[in-house]
């Protein structure tokens, strides 16, 4: 059985550490942003959408993977608990004539 | 992150729907990732899948999360990142490529841009992180320990730019000193708190802060990490559960709330201790060698989300009897009627809503106003009436029919008058205020013409 690891493998990875210090680089301009520093807010900016774009694209990816190998493997359980999660959550989320009290 | 919350109405355009879909999205988006992130841990143990499941539905089985996932207002953003993060968080120790790296560097930097609370996500992120960036020197595994470096730095930069520069943080000027002056009072409020908390009182608008079925495991898991049976991580966290609920129900922030009141600003604690409980589960389970079957599922998933349903019936009971629908009902109100009016909402009119005293954000809700109509001048007080509000603009007018209030001062408005309309506004079962609106046109070349 495999142990999940708290570090494996990043060393194998080439150039890992030049793409995350564009991280450190747009945490710098984050501050300069703050401070009013010339162009570092529209720059800031910019990079914040494309950073969010990144984080939303890869966190999809991850739950279309987890969803399509449910979906391939029949767990109707994972359906049914998606299902009443998304129904509770979003019926009626626009409701603010009704009261369920009379 | 508001930014993010604000992104629906962008899309859908200014609806009560897009508006709170702004603050729901994100908490929806986080769980379906943990799901992924928790399924993902152990998959090579084809049992541990239901784990992860339950984990999922055992989240909307806390009252108090169900209320404000539904409410759409900022105390659920700590929230949502902290699933987010502690999604990320589980990905990345297992496979800490750098896009995976950017994504969790991404979240966790958010957490100190959205409401204060969102700071203690932010602390317990930085202290994981550098626990595992030491780990990894240690090891001697220099390749990790940069990369984790490198992840820390964007979250670690934005934490204390917040917390040097944001007003509402106290800033450079001693705010920050009085806040940790309010440390005195946590000691006072540590029973009140552990009372509510374990005998299910009422947090907020008749809702409990934990989940029952969830309290037992919820009180073993975090005695058991306190008591190092967990291992290092576990303790770091139920540690911070600990100090988070007793730090939030003492310090005062804008408003002052009862100690069990206060606890609606420490609700990130939940999903970070829902996904402490699955993992400590999962490695009892391994060390135990015992396999989750099939056959056991159901019993424990049919009782979280029968209690789920339950809590949802319950905080949708609760949130129509309390301020935040009669409130939304009015501003869907205004919304509708500037709509008809053809008043431009990008453009200068007056909001005037002149129902009470005692409860003014029933009848004027500056946030949502100030965010639908950025350029509308507001009023509500009716002993100021419209006193600093350019009368020449167009303005829909609110007031309380049996209440007598401004009349004199609406007669800067005759002659302009273009729609009358008398209506109930109910603040509750019991209660319903009668109502005149009025829309005036402004004049001559002021405002758009309806």
């Amino acid at each position: 059985m495999r142990v999940p690891s708290w570090l494996t493998g990043f060393g194998a990875r080439p150039g890992a550490a030049l793409a995350l210090a564009g991280l450190s680089v747009y945490g710098i301009l984050q501050v300069l942003a703050y401070r009013n520093v010339g162009v570092a807010g529209f720059v800031a900016s910019r990079a914040w959408i494309v950073l969010g774009a990144v984080a939303f694209f890869f966190s999809a990816r991850a739950i279309a993977r987890t969803f399509r190998a449910d979906f391939a493997a029949r767990n109707l359980p994972a359906a049914v608990a998606f299902g009443l999660l998304f129904y509770f959550t979003f019926s009626r989320i626009g409701s603010y004539g009704w009261s369920p009290n009379g | 992150m508001f930014f993010v919350n604000a992104l629906p109405t962008l899309v859908w355009g200014r609806h009560v729907e897009s508006a709170r879909l702004g603050f729901l999205l994100p908490a929806i988006f986080g769980l379906c990732l943990l799901y992924a992130a928790l399924r993902a841990w152990d998959e090579d143990v084809p049992g541990f899948r239901y784990v992860a499941l339950l984990a999922v539905v055992a989240l909307p089985t806390f009252p108090i999360l169900t209320l404000y996932l539904r409410q759409g207002e900022q105390a659920i953003n700590p929230v949502s990142l902290a699933i987010l993060v502690s999604a990320w968080f589980l990905i990345c120790l297992k496979d800490p490529r750098p896009a995976h790296l950017t994504a969790l560097a991404f979240f966790a930097a958010l957490t100190s841009t959205c409401y204060a609370p969102g700071l203690l996500v932010w602390a317990l992120f930085l202290v994981m992180g550098f626990g595992i960036l030491f780990r990894a020197l240690a090891r001697g595994d220099v390749a990790a320990a940069e990369a984790w470096a490198l992840t820390l730095v964007l979250p670690l930069l934005d934490g204390v730019t917040c917390l040097f520069f944001r007003k509402d943080l106290g800033g450079l000027h001693g705010g920050n000193s009085t806040l940790f002056a309010q440390g005195q009072t946590l000691l006072a409020n540590a029973w009140k708190t552990a009372e509510t908390v374990l005998f299910q009182k009422n947090v907020y608008e008749d809702l409990a802060f934990l989940s029952l079925p969830l309290l037992g495991p919820i009180l073993v898991y975090l005695v058991a990490s306190l008591l190092l049976r967990n291992g290092a991580g576990h303790f770091v966290v139920a540690g911070w559960v600990v100090g988070c609920v007793a730090i939030g129900t003492s310090f005062t922030g804008y408003n002052r709330f009862a100690p069990e009141a206060s606890l609606h600003r420490v609700m990130a604690v939940l999903p970070v201790l829902v996904t402490g409980l699955a993992l400590a589960t999962m490695s009892l389970l391994r060390s135990s060698a015992v396999r989750p079957r099939a056959a056991w599922f159901p019993v424990p998933f049919l009782v979280l989300v029968a209690y789920g349903a339950a809590a949802h019936h319950q905080s949708h009971v609760s949130w129509h009897d309390g301020y935040a629908v009669p409130s939304t009902r009015m501003v869907a109100r205004v919304v509708d009627t500037v709509r008809k009016s053809r008043i431009d909402p990008k453009g200068a009119f007056v909001i005037a809503a002149f129902g009470g005293q005692s409860d003014p954000v029933n009848f004027y809700w500056g946030d949502a106003f100030n965010y639908l109509f950025p350029k509308h001048q507001g009023t509500s007080d009716p002993s100021r009436c419209f006193t600093n509000i350019d009368t020449a603009l167009p303005a829909v007018v609110l007031v309380r029919k049996d209440g007598g209030f401004c009349e004199n001062p609406l007669r800067a408005y005759a002659g302009r008058e273009i729609s009358r309309t008398e209506f109930d506004h109910r603040l509750g079962p019991e209660q319903t205020v009668p109502m005149v609106e009025y829309v005036f046109r402004g004049t001559e070349g002021r405002g758009s013409p309806p």
